[in-house]
């Protein structure tokens, strides 16, 4: 039915936690029991495919070795594993033989083994890092990865550029203006606040790209994931700016053919879709023109899986305008 | 999960005349001849009271006397706990074995351990009238039970039956959570508090509407939305000089259309963060001197400038499936609190349908795409799909029967223990041909009526189609007046009609966001067409609808679906089939 994420077309209703009391930090870790995400993540064909490509096509790095899921869920990556020769599959979140899952947080989970050759996860969130297991793979990799082991994926980098949104920018902010008759524009600069989560047609985007983060999973270090990135777009033809649009791609570099897949806007649908920002007022750009700024990303202090946002921007020879957003 | 019972021990209204030990030979097979059995053969015997040894020649005398001599109204004090048959037989029986005084027997709130214990549901006085007459406004249960003699021995057997499938479900949830590792981790370092907590079913809860999508959900869903504007702003006779509550209020939607009508004061109740929010929208909306958001739960809060009283309660409470989430409680709470003698509830009624559905399309995109999944079988992931029922919409075509109503909510009179409940119930199938069964589909249609008065029976809900504009011209939309209706439409025509406003958020309406809720069927069935023998024939599938809360958190459902199929031409109802669900 529904899933945790932020602002998404379908979320509708949130759910109720199931037993106990929980916070919503043990919230978290519940909403990954419900079948309905793992549906929805393993109908997404681009994710899984690209999974089973870098994995079973690869049996030369998986023959004989020890691999460990990171946030294993349904265990579909273990079973891919196992299928492409590993002698071992560890699913750290119940297999018989070559995989063992074991339930419970990594983080206070003793493993039967002490090391591995492998670690694969699907750890990616919305906007790469929202609710994202990274630092989790990454404790998982100090603590149990042989030296030069090899992890899948092993690099992620986000990019962002501007779009052109104004109907649906109408329709999600400026909707608020007048409901049903009534004036509601207090509640429009918290909406705009609100990332939202939703796929943007390529004939959308306004500028060229640019890429704000690269997050190689072999030297990543947790402070890594808080950042302030510079960016610089130029763009493409004349129109209008109504939002920033952010998107990431993974790839598995240690693979032959270097598998790898993108969940931008130019690229078949995923279920991470793509994560809108709306800019406060609309920009007017001509060909050719650069939006320069920075977008910075931290843990939200109180809720560390919650992100907050930062957006600065300036077009020549306008004010600089800068927003926080956060996605929780 | 699914169990089968064996038709005999659940049905007692089947066993007629099989059942050894049981006085059968008076029974009259014509179901028709039962009403006249129990109230001319009953209701005639000797009966005493229950409070001294007197006999009454009539069990009806019996109750008067015990009402004018004991000031004890049995039937009334049933409907005021909302005693089902069991517990009204296990009152009576706990009253005829210990002898309580009627101030003590006044007293018991329903909860007490005599309404579950096995103990009372032996009868004390051999062949008890009192036992075999139901009050006659007996409403959801078991309306079509027959002799209580022999209940009480199917009761008994249905009771044990019932007791081990529950020990069989505790082994399977024990088996399937994990219990051992889940309070291990929850008593792990860190984690702990060395009491056990008090659950907190509501701090999620109200967090959940904190954020704005959720709010747009709602406010966007335009048959919602605008079935209460237009009820509000059509009748001027109630709310003009109003005092309003709107409990639940959200962004405050409701108290602002309220205000709009004229309502001399609203407020406006909620108890999460968005109260703030709609106190900015009140002012915004220069209506602050009528509109007053008050941040709190019902339940606790007072009514400033020494209001205690309020003429109208708005609110939109309704859940999936009606009932989750459980907000009605808090409603009917304000109600009690706040509804001043005549006030009305808007809406005034709710009805809960339930009818067969063809969710082969959800099926397939839920449960059949666990078989393969890239060449694996996962199907175990599908397994639970059964156990929990499913929010999504469906299209008009698949309904398979005509709906059954299995709750019908009064919300001027209802009790939150009403809000638990068993009902029976009877589809019609109305299937054109040979045609498989999947699943049960649940929805609900709202009423709203200026009196608070429940609609007359066969009252039709108004039902907006994908293709019908919906009603949004009761507000000014750009300054501009509303176009008057003429007479000649189909509103000023109907003018009984149209002091009803209702919605239904059925397969019929266009999409609500409260979609359907389907209950997947883990053994589908085969329903044959109709035909005419005689008469019409169709068929039938009939039994109980249950809907408890959870035991573990208030806000979400357990239900329970006994059901038997009878095709036309066979001659009895087939086995009886129950599956039970979580809503959540």
């Amino acid at each position: 039915m529904d899933n945790a994420g932020p602002s998404t077309n379908h979320h509708v209703a949130p759910k109720e936690p199931s037993a106990l009391d929980m916070t919503s930090r043990d919230y978290y870790a519940d909403s990954y029991a419900h079948f309905g995400i793992h549906e929805e993540m393993l109908k997404d064909s681009v994710r899984t495919g690209s999974y089973r490509s870098a994995i079973v096509n690869n049996v030369h790095l998986f023959k004989g070795k020890t691999v460990l899921d990171v946030g294993c869920g349904t265990g579909i990556l273990s079973m891919f594993a196992a299928k492409a020769g590993a002698k071992h599959v560890v699913g750290a979140n119940g297999f018989k033989d070559t995989i063992t899952l074991v339930k419970g947080k990594l983080e206070e989970t003793e493993l039967p083994f002490q090391e591995f050759d492998i670690i694969i996860s699907e750890w990616m969130g919305y906007f790469l890092l929202y609710e994202s297991m990274l630092d989790t793979v990454l404790l998982a990799r100090d603590k149990y990865l042989k030296k030069d082991g090899l992890i899948f994926p092993d690099n992620a980098t986000l990019y962002i550029a501007a779009i052109e949104d104004q109907d649906y920018k109408e329709e999600k902010i400026n909707f608020w203006d007048n409901v049903y008759g009534f004036d509601y524009s207090c509640i429009k600069d918290i909406a705009l606040r609100e990332p939202l989560v939703d796929t943007v047609e390529l004939k959308a985007v306004v500028t060229d790209p640019c890429l704000i983060k690269h997050i190689d999973l072999r030297t990543a270090k947790k402070e890594d994931l808080t950042f302030v990135a510079p960016f610089s777009l130029t763009a493409t033809r004349d129109d209008y700016v109504h939002a920033f649009l952010a998107w990431f791609d993974i790839s598995f570099d240690c693979t032959h053919k270097k598998v790898k897949f993108s969940t931008g806007p130019h690229a078949q649908y995923t279920h991470w879709k793509q994560t809108v920002f709306y800019t406060p007022s609309t920009l007017r750009l001509s060909q050719g023109d650069k939006i320069t700024g920075s977008l910075s990303c931290a843990p939200n202090a109180r809720n560390n899986r919650d992100l907050d946002i930062t957006i600065t921007h300036k077009v020549e020879g306008e004010e600089e305008t800068k927003i926080q957003y956060k996605m929780s | 999960m699914s169990v089968r019972l064996s038709q005999r021990s659940t049905l007692p209204e089947d066993d007629s005349g099989s059942e050894e030990g049981t006085a059968s030979s008076e029974e009259d097979n014509e179901e028709e001849t039962w009403d006249d059995w129990v109230s001319d053969s009953m209701e005639q015997r000797a009966c005493r009271s229950l409070f001294e040894d007197k006999v009454l020649p009539s069990v009806q005398e019996a109750l008067a006397y015990d009402k004018g001599t004991h000031g004890f109204d049995l039937d009334g004090f049933c409907a005021q706990l909302s005693l089902d048959t069991y517990r009204r037989i296990r009152l009576i029986n706990f009253v005829r074995k210990t002898n309580p005084t009627s101030a003590a027997v006044g007293a018991l709130t329903g909860a007490e351990e005599l309404f579950s214990s096995d103990e009372y549901l032996h009868p004390v006085l051999e062949d008890d009238p009192l036992l075999q007459i139901q009050p006659e406004d007996w409403s959801d249960s078991d309306a079509d039970d027959t002799d209580p003699a022999k209940r009480i021995i199917a009761l008994e057997k249905r009771l044990s039956a019932a007791k081990q499938d529950l020990a069989d479900y505790r082994a399977l949830v024990s088996k399937q959570l994990d219990i051992p590792t889940l309070i291990a981790a929850v008593n792990e370092p860190g984690n702990i508090s060395q009491s056990a907590p008090a659950r907190d079913d509501d701090s999620h809860y109200f967090q959940s509407y904190e954020a704005n999508d959720i709010h747009a959900v709602m406010i966007q869903d335009k048959v919602r939305t605008s079935t209460y504007a237009h009820f509000i702003l059509t009748n001027p006779s109630l709310f003009h000089d109003a005092v309003v509550l709107d409990v639940g209020c959200g962004t405050g939607i409701l108290s602002l259309f309220a205000a709009k009508a004229g309502a001399k004061r609203v407020f406006a109740v909620d108890a999460s963060d968005i109260a703030e929010k709609a106190e900015k929208i009140v002012k915004a909306n220069d209506l602050d001197s009528i509109v007053t958001v008050i941040r709190g739960k019902v339940e606790d809060i007072t009514l400033p400038e020494g209001i205690e009283k309020v003429d109208v309660i708005i609110s939109e409470w309704m859940g999936y499936a009606l009932l989750y989430e459980s907000m009605l409680d808090s409603v009917l709470r304000a109600r009690d609190r706040f509804l001043r003698p005549g006030g009305v509830m808007a809406p005034s009624q709710s009805k809960m349908l339930l009818a067969l559905c063809d969710a082969s399309e959800v099926s397939k995109e839920r449960v059949d795409f666990w078989n393969d999944v890239y060449g694996f079988d996962l199907s175990i992931m599908a397994h639970d799909l059964y156990d929990e029922a499913i929010v999504d919409v469906v299209g008009p075509h698949t309904l398979l029967s005509e709906p059954d109503t299995v709750k019908d909510l009064h919300l001027g009179v209802i009790t939150p223990r009403q809000l638990d409940f068993v009902s029976s119930f009877k589809l019609l199938c109305t299937v054109e041909r040979r045609t498989k069964v999947n699943s049960f589909i649940l929805y609900f249609d709202t009423f709203f009526t200026a009196d608070g008065q429940p609609v007359p029976d066969g009252t039709e809900v108004k039902v907006i189609r994908e293709s019908d504009p919906i009603v949004a011209e009761v507000w000014p939309v750009g300054g501009r007046p509303a176009p008057q209706r003429r007479t000649s439409s189909s509103f000023g025509t109907q003018v009984e009609l149209s002091k009803i406003t209702s919605f239904s958020t059925g397969p019929q309406s266009i999409p609500t966001h409260w979609k359907q809720t389907l209950f997947l069927l883990r053994e589908p069935f085969i329903v044959n067409e109709g035909a005419f023998v005689f008469h019409f024939v169709c068929s039938t599938v009939t039994g109980h609808f249950h809907c408890v809360k959870s035991k573990t958190n208030s806000r979400e459902l357990d239900v329970e679906i006994h059901y038997s199929v009878r095709n036309e031409g066979e001659t009895q109802d087939g086995a009886i089939t129950v599956q039970m669900y979580k809503v959540r």
